[in-house]
């Protein structure tokens, strides 16, 4: 078994980490193996060698061993010559344990690649990349800035995101980006660090939630490694921190951001935070730490106004290749307001029932698709309600509804109700006459009987059914 | 097969989309079937009334879907000695399915479990399947952040069975026990009993043990001698 120095066994460690979703440390591990290599051979090498053949390698933790990856087949072939063996003898002697188990040579082994990130954080002799990478930057690469819908809600926040992009570091720093939920903060904040690494591919920039920031710190306490912690958030080119608010009442996690907030600063390097208030407003936080927050600049994003959120739909239409009549997505856009997260979730609810059904998208389908959603989905619907509803709708009292009394303008509102309770409730007939001033099972049978003859031969009625079926139930 | 994760909770084999009456539906119960082949993360939110089939849907996808999978009833997880962390040391699945969130929200606590829960499969690109009586807006929940992303899921109201198709589901379950329901006998049954499906069914049970065990057709006057209308 391959170990390290200190006896730590890699791959179980490996294993162990990627159990709780993390997998750099066995990264940590082999990168450390190979950096010490490195500078073996720099000393071993002339630079013109080493700078030629050594430094565009890039290694990973493989399943059974390190993979050494050469930039294309003409180096490989060169390494395979010339350095391979040399390089394996180090790689053993660097990863010796105690128990005197070392690298065997077929734990090693090379070939033509490129690391991608999203696999496993690269090292390169050149320092690129390097032993406290994550093996995953978390960026979403489709929340860019041409992605994003622009409005006067939050052209303020993007302008300044966009600064940040192509100044990283320079500009505003921190960039903190404040407001309600589901309003774009995430998705400027992504487009940030994919601006970043599109300038700078080899840009060191990661995401992370304040809450996996404070699991991972949880972590490292635990098994004791938080100098690795602290220096792989050191290294950092550009931090992304969402829900900073998640810090609040976490002393510890608190102190930790504290000391790397001030480390990536003193080094001019970019964070960006995001948060779901003004940050002095957040209780259990650190005064120095909000007063931080704010040095550099921060932007409130506001809820989109109808327009923003009608240029939201037909974008996110337009993504998805779905046709959206602008008079439809008006129709979504003046209907829900709270947040652009909930709109893009009512227009998907909308395209996978136009799917269903084999409809176009139209206002009456988004009616359908959405009727959970339109202003009555959080009524129950219950035989009081629908009592309510009728006697409002057809402008009766609600003691008439209950009484004995057999006059047409009472007797038919008080049959669609029953009906109504019949179709939309799982009350047994006896039950629903019984809500009805104690009224017969026969009386509710002879109810339902008479509206289903009346919707069939009365348009008047079909239609009042049609209403208050929507009003009841949405 | 899936691998199901969680012995605690087993899959109930009888909860199947073959067993389910669609109903109104419909749409949910495509869109639940499949689910597997979308790509990345999705969530739906089922919503409606106690005993209109939200649990047995979940049963019924986890057991279509390939990979790992997890089904958790909250309800059920409440009675746990620390049900925050047995929601928090949950690993991100390929399906992870949270039945009744009527009685996990509205605690901070339990939300931010919740929330964990949640972005995890996010990130996993898993599936993610919620249920609740309630409907998704009426739901009170004390974490905006997390009451915007469950609201943004994919909601659909399962709805009760009208009356066509509880007596379709009542002559197939009689059916595959070798009974018959004629069609004046539910109408009886319908206008006198209750019509939660759930009793349904478990009054059908009932009566076609009796007739199985007296060699008895199912009548009206059997229903009257076995549910006492």
């Amino acid at each position: 078994m391959w170990t390290r120095k200190n006896g730590i066994d890699t791959t179980v460690r490996c294993v162990e980490m990627a159990q709780v979703g993390s997998s750099f440390w066995g990264l940590w591990v082999a990168s450390t193996v190979w950096q010490k290599c490195l500078d073996r051979l720099q000393d071993e090498l002339s630079s013109q060698h080493y700078n030629t053949w050594i430094r565009p390698l890039q290694v990973r933790q493989g399943d059974a061993g390190i993979e050494i990856l050469a930039p294309n087949r003409y180096v490989k072939n060169k390494i395979r010559a010339d350095f391979l063996e040399r390089i394996i003898t180090l790689l053993q002697e660097e990863s010796l344990g105690d128990d005197g188990d070392e690298l065997s040579r077929d734990q090693v082994q090379l070939d033509v690649g490129n690391l991608d990130d999203s696999k496993a954080a690269p090292l390169r002799a050149d320092g690129s990349g390097g032993p406290k990478v994550r093996t995953s930057h978390r960026l979403q690469s489709d929340f860019t800035f041409d992605s994003f819908v622009k409005g006067k809600s939050n052209e303020l926040g993007f302008a300044a995101a966009s600064q940040v992009a192509v100044n990283a570091g320079l500009s505003y720093n921190p960039l903190l980006l404040y407001g309600g939920v589901g309003l774009g903060k995430t998705h400027l904040m992504h487009a940030v660090g994919n601006a970043i690494r599109e300038n700078n591919p080899s840009a060191r920039v990661v995401y992370v939630h304040s809450q996996r920031f404070v699991q991972d710190m949880v972590n490292a306490l635990q098994r004791g490694t938080m100098k690795e912690f602290a220096d792989y958030y050191h290294s950092i080119d550009a931090l992304l921190i969402d829900d900073i608010q998640f810090f609040a009442k976490k002393l510890r996690s608190q102190e930790e951001f504290f000391n790397v907030f001030n480390g990536l600063l003193e080094r001019d390097n970019q964070m960006v935070l995001t948060c779901d208030r003004y940050p002095r407003e957040i209780d259990g936080l650190e005064e120095r730490l909000k007063s931080r927050f704010v040095w550099g600049l921060t932007v409130e994003v506001e809820p989109p106004e109808l327009e923003t959120r009608v240029a939201i739909l037909m974008k996110k239409a337009e993504a998805d290749q779905v046709n959206l009549d602008p008079e439809v997505a008006f129709f979504i856009g003046e209907r829900i307001r709270s947040n652009v997260r909930e709109l893009e979730g009512a227009l998907r609810r909308v395209i996978a029932n136009a799917q269903f059904t084999g409809q176009a998208i139209s206002i009456p389908q988004v009616r359908r698709a959405l009727r959970d959603l339109f202003a009555i989905q959080d009524r129950q619907v219950s035989i009081p309600n629908i009592q309510r509803v009728v006697a409002e709708y057809y402008n009766i009292k609600m003691a008439d509804m209950l009484s004995k009394r057999r006059s047409r303008t009472i007797a038919r509102p008080r049959q669609m109700a029953m009906y109504l309770a019949k179709e939309l409730t799982s009350h047994s007939l006896p039950e629903i006459g019984d809500a009805f001033g104690g009224r017969d099972h026969t009386t509710v049978m002879h109810a339902c009987r008479k509206i289903i003859e009346l919707r069939e031969t009365t348009p008047g009625v079909s239609e009042d059914y049609r209403n208050l079926s929507r009003l009841v139930a949405g | 097969m899936p691998e199901q994760l969680s012995l605690r909770f087993p899959l109930r084999r009888e909860y199947s989309f073959a067993s389910f009456e669609p109903g109104s539906s419909a749409e949910a119960v495509q869109q639940l079937s499949t689910l597997a082949r979308a790509p990345g993360f999705v969530g739906l939110w089922l919503w409606g009334a106690g005993a209109v089939g939200k649990t047995h849907l979940l049963h019924a996808t986890c057991q279509l879907h390939a990979g790992r999978v997890g089904y958790l009833p909250l309800t059920d997880l409440l009675e746990d000695t620390d049900p925050q962390g047995v929601l928090t040391s949950q690993e991100p699945l390929d399906l992870l399915a949270l039945d009744d969130l009527d009685s996990w929200l509205d605690d901070l606590d339990r939300e931010r479990a919740l929330q964990g829960v949640y972005q995890a499969q996010v990130n996993h690109g898993g599936k993610l399947l919620v249920t609740s009586q309630q409907a998704p807006s009426a739901m009170r929940m004390q974490l905006p952040d997390l009451a915007s992303r469950l609201r943004a899921l994919s909601c659909y109201q399962v709805q009760p069975l009208g009356d066509v198709s509880k007596k379709r589901l009542l002559q197939d379950r009689a059916k595959e026990r070798g009974l018959i329901v004629a069609d004046n006998v539910l109408d009886f049954w319908l206008s006198r009993g209750d019509r939660n499906l759930s009793s349904l069914l478990d009054q059908l049970r009932l009566v076609c043990d009796v007739a199985l065990r007296q060699q008895r057709r199912i009548t009206v006057p059997l229903l009257k001698d076995v549910l006492q209308f």
